[in-house]
């Protein structure tokens, strides 16, 4: 008779030392693990449910003295967040100290715009004062403890207007600036290298594309959206949509895209090379939306809005996927990405730059590669059972304040009643003589050549 | 060549005053002016020579032949002006046939004339309007042209016709109408050009050099060839087009910079699909961008001697024989053997030689062991082989086929005739003589496991038309009428009675074998097998084994007397049994349950017997209807063997029934006979649906409502309700699920537990359930899945590292290539994570 006695080896089983985890030996074989969809069921519950307790997006607050009205991030350096205000001063933060590190004074009307140079030593600024002035930046000293030095301007440009916008090239050592024409200048020149004109409005806001650098898209008060080519001596093509555009954003990882925060609470996602039609039409604001800006992996962005919030959206994603807002936090004007996706600033008119983690419920700090598998593990739970009932009731929840919730709904009132209307009047109309038109060509009154 | 030029010159020469007919080359207008600076002004007025007097003519006189000439033109069917009408036309054709090649200059001069003909054609076609609105149709002109002919033969009808015509001229003269005039304000000048310029072509207004030309008048002629070189500017250089205004060269330029900035922007498309497409994006930069760390190994591998001392120490290394370990360490090896002395080294030598020796034979010894196999091993290893070779030759293997069948054959004889089987042993006897009810199960299932082998080693071969049942068959039936075989069966019998004698040779071989060995047997001197009863039992046990055997051959040799063709096909029912026992062949088998009449259940009783455990039929019931007639014309053969069955004493009341083969379904039909489990279960499944379907309650006559007092029928209205209401229950049965499905019952309940487990409708990104489950089915964690799958599955659709800047895409054309190639590739061989590291899309290695 043979007798199997289980043994086990010691150097196989041993730790070597304490802090080593203790081996686990699975066995795959499928029949030792039945109901293997209800226990991932019930996984992707918890996570969903822990994900919502864990989402704790605010991070930090910076008080200023006025107003916020724009925001740039610096492409170097992931701490260096500069803000403007309306009293005509501009801060330059350092992020992860939580810390002002200069204030850049000169302006003498609020400040409308801010924009980076590729290096990251130096920002342009433009104001209502007819100045456009370039600050240097400093580096973030080791020292801790505030430092809030006033600097002034190293350059000056003066315009013949009051200027509502600039965004900086993102290689060369040029920048544009809105006012009543777009108009694009050299560090080295006081004067415009080159103006666009197309129409007599005013330019509200110029952004650069980041990848094809050449290329740059204005906003006017006349609702146009203009694009402009810097290989060209002239404006490219126009769209005009039924309300105004505040804000452009392109996307950084597909240059053909840009997305319009317009004045109808929406977003609209184009491909440039389309304009007849959006990609994609992003809803959920229940107010003009005032700034857009993209995440670096582009494949989310972040947008502010008056109605007190800020949303991120996927870049394809129809519906926003997070919610930010907080009791004091009043009309959003100014929302960026940090430089490495992970954080989400933003400008509100309550004199405060608030700085959000852009996943809600994201673990700060290093992880170790267990807990990441683990929380990868999760997220895909979740985006697996997503559709389900229950999973998809607690994903989704989100807590809004009474006046927005109320105007969210009000608003899903008035459209609801607009469809209708507007079903019943082709219901009783000849066919054909009332036409209903997609929701993502529904905005656009004509595209310009 | 020379004639045209001369006659061209010629026509330069003089103005062509006269030149009327000039006209008739039909050139268009816009070419006809096109020379001139200047519109002309058709004046279509006659105007009056300053000398003319009104004068009074006679009514008869006013037009006469001469007139006629002259307005020749005006009557073109009148016969009188026919001839010199002709004429001129001749002329004309003469002039045209000529190879004239006029240019503008040769028809400058012309141009007075053309107002007046022009003028003239035009008034003409008024006039010629108005005669069809006269006349008619059919009014003069037909009549004319069909009286042309006869106009010589009938003096009297020319001169009516000249009558006619005159009348008609007078008629007309009064009622001439005046053409439109166009008055100009200002008086026409090169600041006040008509629009009738601008209409005129492409050249209308516009100074040429053909203009500048004529200019010098007759001057001209003596530019020489200058002239022909202006003449050729004139026609080469095309004006310098007017700028477009601002707008819409602003709009054609704004187009064409579109168009190229598309195509600008479009070159990163098959980078954004690339990373659209993969299911990860990375972002994680530097993870492989260190370089491997360099060993020493690797140095000295990659090391080649440079110029100079290296390679001179190099030469003198290879030179030396020290260029590499190995070369060193066998110097190393030659300067111990030579320290040692060549005895010493001679010993070692053969001590080495002695130790690869034993090494080697120890290997080969291990090898040899390696290959030795188990007993077990071997056993399954044949079993296998003999499992494969049933598989294979069951697929039609015609010697398979028969050897199996040998075999079967032989082992059913040596059965029959050794009785092994039967639980006739002492320790089978003993268990039974305890009772069956005390029996433990292990015991009992032992005996019914002998009892089975012993049947399905007895059991025939079943083969319904094999050799083997047409030989034993032939036995059974040999003394039946031989009116009652069919031709199929003779046949059948007759093809397979080869392979059945082969067969039946080898059983006679083996039962002769038997017997000889019976025979040779002495009976043992001592032990248990020497007491008497036991001796006697052998005895017994022997006798009816070569009894059987004996059987056997008789039946053998029997049947090889038999003539092949006489066998006849199996008749089961009818063919009463040789032994007087009942027989349960296969098809025996099926037409006992084609009378529907089951053995077990009419007349046999299971129980421990004789025979030992199994069905005997129970005498006291009655014989089943199966059961033969031994007394059907054929006395029992073979009584020995009957004794040999009879041995139980019992035999009376009950006869052991085996042989019984029933298939599996038979059984669990024998085993539910009594229950209708279909019905029941069609009436569960009726009530299911009735109960769910929607209720029939339409609206019924309530006394006193819906209808009046003593009213007899049922209102329409409340039929058509509930004929609805009937409609409807039926449409929501017939939508059932189940509802063509006899032995399916689909629940359409709600499940309030289940339903959290599902979505109510196909979630957005699948076409269809069957996708979305599909998705489902594979479990994503570390306990269902192996490491590499885990990480697979759960990784997410981006990767990045907070505290790393991402740069924008950056654009360069290789790695748009590489993008555009990956789409081609098939999306088994794509990367599952698209790595982008500094705007660049990184490329793998492999």
């Amino acid at each position: 008779m043979r007798v199997i006695a289980i043994n086990r080896s010691e150097e196989k089983f041993a730790r070597e030392r304490r802090q080593d985890l203790q081996k686990v030996h699975k066995n795959l074989d499928p029949s030792l693990h039945p109901y293997e969809k209800a226990v991932e069921y019930t996984r992707a519950l918890n996570a969903a449910k822990l994900d919502r307790v864990f989402a704790k997006p605010f991070v930090a607050a910076f008080t200023h003295d006025d107003g916020i009205t724009c925001l740039a991030r610096n492409l170097h350096h992931l701490n260096g967040l500069v803000s403007g205000c309306a009293d005509g001063n501009i801060h330059l933060w350092d992020v992860p100290a939580r810390r002002c590190l200069r204030k850049l004074v000169g302006h003498t009307g609020p400040v409308k715009g801010l924009a980076v140079t590729p290096d990251g030593d130096a920002v342009v600024s433009c104001s209502t004062d007819c100045s456009v002035r370039l600050f240097r930046l400093p580096f973030a000293p080791f020292a801790p403890g505030p430092v809030q030095d006033a600097a002034g301007a190293v350059l000056e440009f003066q315009g013949r207007h009051a200027f509502r916008g600039v965004d900086h090239h993102w290689t060369a050592s040029k920048f544009a600036t809105a006012g009543a024409q777009v108009d694009v200048w050299d560090h080295e020149r006081s004067e415009p290298v080159s103006s666009f004109a197309w129409g007599a409005d005013t330019v509200t806001a110029v952004r650069f594309n980041p990848a094809d650098s050449e290329l740059l898209a204005s906003a006017a008060s006349d609702r146009a959206v203009a694009l402009y080519d810097l290989r060209n001596a002239a404006p490219v093509r126009k769209l005009v949509m039924q309300t105004r555009t505040n804000a452009i954003a392109w996307n950084p990882m597909e240059p053909m895209n840009l997305t319009l925060a317009s004045e109808d609470c929406n977003l609209y996602t184009y491909d440039m090379r389309r304009l007849q039609s959006a990609l994609c039409v992003h809803k959920d604001f229940t107010s003009a939306v005032m700034d857009v800006d993209y995440s670096p992996t582009g494949r989310e962005f972040v947008a502010g809005s008056y109605d007190r919030s800020l949303r991120i959206f996927g870049h394809t994603g129809g519906r926003s996927r997070e919610v930010y807002h907080t009791a004091r936090m009043q009309r959003v004007f100014a929302a960026r990405f940090s430089g490495d996706g992970a954080y989400v600033f933003s400008g509100s008119d309550d004199m405060n730059v608030r700085v959000w983690k852009a996943q809600a419920s994201a673990q700060q700090g290093t992880l170790l590669p267990r807990e990441k598998h683990k929380q990868a593990y999760q997220a895909a739970l979740v985006e697996r059972f997503r559709h389900l009932p229950e999973v998809r009731r607690i994903e989704r929840h989100r807590h809004l304040p009474a006046a927005l919730y109320k105007a969210t709904k009000v608003r899903r009132a008035a459209v609801d009643a607009d469809t209708r209307k507007l079903k019943r009047r082709k219901a009783h109309s000849a066919p054909g003589s009332v036409e209903i038109k997609p929701e993502r060509q529904k905005r656009i009154v004509a595209e310009l050549e | 060549m020379v004639r045209p030029r001369a006659k061209k010159r010629a026509r330069e020469a003089e103005p062509a005053q006269g030149d009327f007919y000039e006209a008739e080359e039909r050139e268009p207008d816009e070419e006809k002016f096109s020379g001139q600076r200047y519109d002309r002004v058709d004046n279509y007025e006659y105007e009056l020579p300053a000398d003319f007097e009104d004068e009074e003519i006679d009514e008869d006189t006013a037009f006469n032949e001469e007139d006629k000439k002259l307005y020749a033109e005006h009557f073109p069917l009148d016969d009188s002006g026919d001839e010199g009408g002709g004429a001129e036309g001749d002329l004309l054709d003469s002039g045209e046939d000529e190879p004239v090649t006029l240019d503008r200059d040769d028809l400058s001069p012309s141009e007075d004339d053309e107002p007046k003909r022009v003028g003239a054609s035009r008034q003409r076609q008024a006039e010629d309007d108005e005669d069809e609105r006269l006349l008619g149709p059919s009014g003069s002109d037909a009549d004319l042209d069909a009286e042309e002919d006869d106009e010589d033969q009938d003096p009297e009808e020319a001169a009516r016709r000249q009558r006619r015509l005159l009348e008609d001229v007078a008629a007309r003269g009064g009622r001439r109408r005046p053409l439109p005039v166009l008055s100009e304000a200002a008086p026409e000048s090169e600041y006040n050009l008509p629009p009738s310029v601008a209409s005129a072509g492409n050249v209308g207004g516009e100074l040429s050099v053909a203009d500048l030309v004529a200019g010098l008048g007759p001057e001209r002629a003596r530019l020489g060839p200058a002239r022909k070189a202006l003449e050729r500017l004139g026609r080469r250089a095309a004006p310098v087009a007017a700028p477009l205004p601002d707008r819409i060269a602003a709009r054609k330029e704004r187009q064409a910079g579109y168009e190229r900035t598309k195509e600008e922007v479009s070159k990163w498309q098959p980078l954004v699909k690339a990373h659209r497409e993969a299911p990860t994006l990375s972002f994680l930069a530097g993870h492989g961008d260190a370089g491997r760390p360099t060993t020493t190994a690797a140095l000295v591998a990659s090391q080649a001697p440079a110029d100079g001392m290296e390679a001179q120490v190099a030469a003198l290394l290879v030179a030396a024989g020290a260029d590499s370990g190995a070369a060193v360490e066998k110097a190393e090896e030659a300067l111990a053997l030579k320290e040692v002395g060549a005895e010493e080294a001679a010993r070692r030598r053969g001590e080495l030689v002695r130790m690869r020796s034993l090494l080697f034979h120890q290997e080969a010894k291990l090898k040899r062991l390696a290959k030795i196999k188990s007993k077990d091993y071997h056993r399954r290893a044949l079993r296998a082989a003999k499992a494969k070779a049933k598989k294979v030759g069951d697929v039609g293997d015609e010697d398979f086929m028969r050897l199996a069948a040998e075999d079967a054959e032989l082992k059913r004889a040596r059965e029959r005739l050794t009785l092994k089987h039967r639980n006739s042993s002492q320790w089978a006897r003993r268990a039974l003589k305890r009772g069956l009810t005390v029996m433990d199960p292990g015991t009992r299932e032992a005996l019914a496991e002998q009892l089975r082998l012993g049947q399905e080693l007895r059991r025939r071969v079943e083969r319904p038309a094999s050799g083997s049942d047409a030989s034993t068959d032939a036995s059974d039936a040999s003394d039946a009428s031989g009116d009652e075989r069919d031709a199929d069966g003779a046949k059948g019998g007759a093809a397979q009675s080869g392979g059945g004698r082969a067969a039946s040779v080898r059983v006679k071989a083996a039962a002769l074998d038997l017997l000889q060995v019976e025979e040779g047997d002495e009976a043992p001197s001592k032990g248990l097998f020497a007491l008497p009863f036991m001796r006697r039992a052998l005895e017994k046990r022997k006798a009816a084994a070569e009894a059987q055997a004996r059987a056997l051959l008789e039946d053998l040799e029997r049947e090889g007397d038999e003539p092949a063709d006489a066998l006849p096909a199996a008749e089961w029912g009818e063919a009463p049994s040789r032994s007087g026992r009942l027989r349960f062949g296969a098809p025996g088998a099926a037409r006992l349950w084609d009378n529907g009449e089951p053995a077990a259940a009419e007349g046999a009783v299971f129980r421990a017997g004789a025979q030992g455990v199994g069905y005997y039929r129970d005498a006291r019931v009655g014989p089943g209807p199966a059961t033969p007639e031994p007394a059907s014309g054929s006395e029992r053969p073979g009584s020995a063997a009957g004794g040999a069955d009879d041995d139980g004493g019992d035999d009376d009341v009950m006869r052991p029934v085996r042989g019984v083969e029933l298939s599996q379904r038979e059984l669990v039909a024998r085993a539910f006979a009594g229950d209708d489990v279909a019905a029941e279960f069609a009436a569960e499944k009726a009530a299911e649906a009735e109960a769910q379907a929607p209720a029939a309650n339409a609206p019924s006559l309530l006394p006193g409502w819906g209808a009046w007092a003593g009213q007899q029928r049922t209102p329409a209205w409340m039929a058509a309700a509930q004929a609805k209401a009937q409609r409807r229950r039926e449409d929501a049965l017939a939508k059932r699920k189940d509802a063509k499905l006899p032995a399916v019952v689909v629940s359409e309940r709600w499940d309030r537990k289940a339903a959290k487990y599902g979505t109510p409708a196909v979630p957005y990104p699948f076409d269809s359930r069957a996708t979305y489950d599909r998705s489902l089915r594979q479990p994503l964690g570390r306990d269902f899945n192996t490491d590499a799958a885990f990480r697979n599955l759960t990784r997410p659709a981006v990767l990045k590292e907070a505290g790393t800047v991402i740069a924008p895409l950056r654009y360069s054309q290789g790695a748009a290539a590489a993008a555009a190639e990956a789409a081609a590739a098939k999306p088994a061989l794509r990367k599952r994570v698209a790595v982008v590291s500094a705007g660049q899309p990184k490329r793998s290695k492999r």
